[in-house]
């Protein structure tokens, strides 16, 4: 008695457990519970309550199907009103228990009323001795019957797990699926469309895919930050302004909650340049570097009331797809009458509304568009050359020209403001980031300025142009020097561990270190000039997927490496760094001390303490120390310059560079090795650039090739420049491209995307 | 130190401590009642379902404790990646699948749940909707104009 009483329970919460809907085939509410002997039918029908889903052979027999037809109209077969289960209705509605009665009804009486006996003294049965009937009737089968039970088993134990879980494990197993099977999955019935639309799901993915490449699928999405990427009133916001400040509002918070997907990484890559990317400290004091996921989450996270984020996926995909099938609408914008050079573009301004592109040419101009109606703003003359560097902020603009000279413009009214000289020969090359300004040129050196004072220092060892600077902070993103300039109250100009690369036309590439103004590293490999460089930022973890890309670098290989390579450097004789840091000369210099405030140039020993500063040869310092104590330096040197790469916790650097030997090389920044090749170019590289997802290459054949880095394949040649291509640049849904012919060209993979018809009234559609 | 433990159909299950505390609720019973011979009522598992979820954890019973913040982790890490071991484990019909990960939910045994979700997850993947109905036994409840509506509306994702 005891033992029914638990069997029941048993019995009932194990179907409500498997079962939600409470199958009591409750029929017989007007009944006593106790299987009531009377009729056969009956009997087989106060079972179903015990049954148990498992247990294939209690098939509920609804209809009192069994024997008697008056009984059928008393229980008619259709489970009018009554909780089934998701099993036992479904079975219902198949019809099963009415062809079961079929069968049933062929036989003749005796046989009906015995099979009748059978399923009703099964029925009534407690579930124990269920189970001892179940076992002895398997015994009795034979290879047939079991083979019909096992066949009948796989159909009918098939259960909705949606309908079982709680929502939230439903959540977790769709938490494991990729776009595609969720989208599916949101097809299969109303439950599981509201489960795998679920928007938190969806936030997921976007954290998975935005800015990142999914480790598990390949895929990566762009951010796509601007607001005009998609069509306004979906959120029946203003086009753009108030963004900013809504901005650093948002940041925080969002910032804290998801620090741990996002750990904060460098480049804002919200301002592109022909140039290779400044690093996040912004000219003007502003907030700091952020994630651009956190950005983007903010940005997101003021409109995702009105728009889920599988919209906010779906829009990125499609992006994506045109990347990858190599769909695009291009638009042509002319004005330059010579050879554009460089260009960089922004789209996120706070100020103008629209984004803006800048560009500079041969005709020594440097011209000012709106991106969105390929309208020509300004043109900014001054120079007596050639512009062929450029790079701006919201602040300004600063050119680079073959008249020797750097030149500050507001690019705003088209003012100069003010001009650097100092270069012997053109200025071809140049990156700026914060005050921080390094330029390469024709001189064979670079010239590192400080902007506020308007100091400088040369770095010398290339032997030939220098056509490309790269600063690295190669300690962005440790708190640590986050906090350092606002403890001291002061920006310095140059934090520790700030590196910069230069590119040559000797073929090397070089990484200084900026406190020491010495040239750490050599990447040689590139058997032609090397034209362009950009530097990127990988998160950690991500899958550089040929393997070469250890996580955790072998310090000691590096250590090895670097000797190596500096002692035995294929061009460059053992007069590596210890000349070098002989040949700093102080340039343009206005003061004859250095004054001991001065943010960013103070002495060296102030950011590395181990280096004695009385025998540091500061940049403005007249008097150099004798070349044995740079050998000391050296040795000190070493164990400084590994500090950073061993700190390193945050992302990855590689450095990617473009030559004139037709090819692009992606090489690993610690260890100072090629890791891949990219052939494909016929002629020389001009320019590359490149995001976490692509990467894009400028060449003297005419064309631009779109790769996929990590497997170093060309994934889309754009051919439509009558000349040379010079430089690029690179957007989540766009390129831009500048020529030898003149012409700037807008490659748009963006949804929806239209040609830009400056000439023209509007946009027509594609 | 043993551990007894009943399901609700009055089965007990006698178990090593270790064993017994890969479920956290468990765990923070025996914490919370300290030292007992009382056994541990489990009203939600039935004896199979528990005698499956304790040969699991027997197994990995010396399996580290998984970090804390694992399920942060999780979002960036995911991986369908089953062990050997618990792939043959989980090798079950669809119910007691089901009640596993129902029961490891309630046991909370993260790693055992994981596995759980994982499995059905990778049943799932790179079906299509008919096919996921299918395999579950769905009923599809959409009238054919949701139903065209909605495949409108995902198709995109199958455009790679």
């Amino acid at each position: 008695m005891e033992s029914a009483h638990t069997l029941s329970s048993v019995a009932n919460q194990k179907t409500c457990d498997t079962v939600p809907a409470p199958q009591n085939l409750l029929i017989r509410s007007s009944r006593p519970p106790s299987p009531s002997p009377q009729a056969t039918t009956t009997s087989l029908f106060d079972v179903p309550p015990m049954i148990n889903a498992d247990e294939d052979v209690d098939i509920p027999m609804e209809e009192p199907t069994a024997e008697e037809k008056q009984q059928i109209a008393l229980f008619p077969p259709a489970p009018t009103g009554r909780k089934l289960c998701i099993r036992h209705q479904r079975m219902a509605d198949e019809g099963t228990n009415l062809k079961l009665q079929h069968s049933l009804d062929l036989l003749p009486d005796d046989e009906r009323s015995s099979i009748a006996q059978i399923w009703s003294s099964f029925s009534a049965s407690s579930h124990a001795r269920r189970d001892l009937i179940l076992r002895g009737i398997l015994t009795m089968c034979c290879f047939t019957e079991l083979s019909l039970l096992s066949d009948q088993l796989r159909e009918i134990i098939r259960i909705d797990p949606f309908t079982l879980f709680p929502s939230e494990l439903a959540l977790r197993v769709l938490s494991y699926l990729d776009a595609a099977t969720l989208t599916r999955a949101a097809q299969v019935n109303r439950n599981w469309n509201r489960l795998a639309n679920d928007d938190v799901l969806w936030k997921t993915m976007c954290q998975q895919h935005i800015e990142r490449k999914c480790t598990k699928c390949g895929w990566g999405l762009p951010f796509l930050k601007t607001k005009k990427a998609y069509p306004p009133g979906a959120d029946g916001r203003p086009a753009v302004p108030a963004r900013p400040s809504s901005f650093s509002q948002t940041k925080r918070t969002i910032d804290e909650l998801d620090r741990d997907i996002y750990p904060t990484e460098s480049p804002s890559k919200r301002h592109r340049s022909s140039s290779p990317e400044p690093s996040p400290l912004s000219p003007l004091g502003s907030p700091g570097p952020s994630g651009p996921m956190s950005q983007f989450e903010a940005y997101e996270a003021q409109k995702c009331v009105t728009r889920p984020w599988k919209d906010v996926y779906h829009e990125r995909h499609q992006v994506e797809s045109n990347w990858r099938k190599g769909q695009y609408v291009v638009s042509t914008l002319k004005g330059h009458t010579e050879g554009v050079m460089c260009l960089q573009f922004a789209e996120d301004l706070p100020h103008p509304s629209f984004p803006v592109l800048i560009t500079g040419s041969y005709d020594r101009t440097a011209r000012v568009w709106n991106l969105e109606t390929g309208k020509e703003i300004r043109t900014l003359r001054g120079h007596s050359r050639a512009i062929r560097a450029l790079q701006f902020d919201e602040a300004k603009l600063i050119t680079g020209s073959m008249d020797h000279t750097l030149r500050v413009w507001n690019w705003r009214n088209g003012q100069c403001v003010r001009t650097l000289e100092g270069h012997t020969e053109g200025v071809v090359c140049l990156q700026f980031d914060g005050n921080v300004l390094a330029s390469g040129s024709v001189d064979t050196t670079v010239k590192v300025w400080n902007l506020r004072t308007g100091e400088c220092f040369t770095l010398r060892g290339h032997r030939d142009w220098v056509n490309a600077v790269n600063i690295w902070d190669s300690k962005a993103g440790s708190s640590d020097h986050i906090a350092e300039p606002s403890a001291s109250n002061q920006l310095p100009d140059i934090d520790a561990g700030k590196m910069l690369f230069s590119a040559s036309d000797d073929g090397v590439i070089r990484l200084w270190d900026l406190n020491l103004r010495q040239c750490v590293k050599q990447y040689h490999g590139h058997v032609g000039q090397v034209q362009s460089i950009k530097l990127l930022l990988l998160d950690e973890g991500s899958d550089e997927s040929d393997g070469t890309t250890p996580q955790e670098p072998d310090y000691a290989e590096i250590a090895a490496q670097f000797q190596s390579s500096v002692g035995e450097g294929p061009d460059e004789p053992e007069d590596l760094v210890t000349p070098e840091v002989g040949t700093i000369v102080p340039f343009n210099h206005p003061y004859t001390q250095l004054p001991s405030g001065m943010p960013g140039f103070a002495p060296v020993s102030v950011s590395i303490p181990t280096v004695p500063p009385a025998d540091h040869p500061g940049f403005d310092s007249p008097a150099f120390a004798p070349s044995a104590t740079y050998e000391a330096h050296d040795h000190e040197l070493q164990a400084n310059r590994r500090l950073p790469l061993q700190k390193r916790t945050g992302p990855l650097p590689i450095l990617i560079s473009g030559s004139l030997d037709n090819t692009i090389k992606v090489w690993d920044v610690e260890r100072g090795q090629c890791m891949k090749t990219l052939f494909g170019h016929i002629e020389g590289v001009w320019a590359v650039d490149s995001d976490r997802l692509r990467l894009v290459s400028a060449s003297h054949d005419r064309t631009i090739k779109v790769w996929v880095r990590e497997q170093g394949r060309c994934l889309t040649t754009l051919v439509g420049h009558r000349g040379a291509v010079t430089c690029i640049a690179l957007g989540d849904d766009k390129i831009i491209s500048g020529s030898d012919d003149g012409d700037i060209k807008i490659w748009s993979f963006a949804r929806d995307a239209k040609p830009i018809l400056p000439l023209s009234s509007g946009a027509v559609a594609a | 130190m043993p551990i007894n433990l009943t399901t609700s159909d009055n089965e007990t299950f006698t178990v090593d401590k270790k064993v017994a505390e890969k479920s956290v609720l468990i765990k923070n019973m025996l914490e919370d009642v300290g030292e007992s011979d009382q056994a541990i009522p489990l009203p939600n598992v039935t004896a199979s379902v528990l005698k499956k979820v304790l040969e699991w954890c027997e197994h990995h019973k010396d399996d580290p404790a998984p970090p804390e913040n694992e399920d942060k982790d999780d979002t960036r890490k995911r991986t369908t990646d089953i062990s050997e071991w618990d792939q043959k484990f989980i090798a079950v019909d669809q119910e007691m699948l089901f009640e596993i990960i129902l029961a490891a939910n309630y046991l909370d045994i993260k790693a055992l749940l994981d596995v759980g979700c994982k499995t059905v997850a990778n049943m799932i993947k790179g079906k299509t909707p008919e096919e996921i109905r299918k395999l579950f036994n769905i009923v599809n409840d959409f009238t054919p104009e949701e139903e065209a509506q909605i495949k409108k509306e995902n198709e995109w994702a199958e455009d790679r």
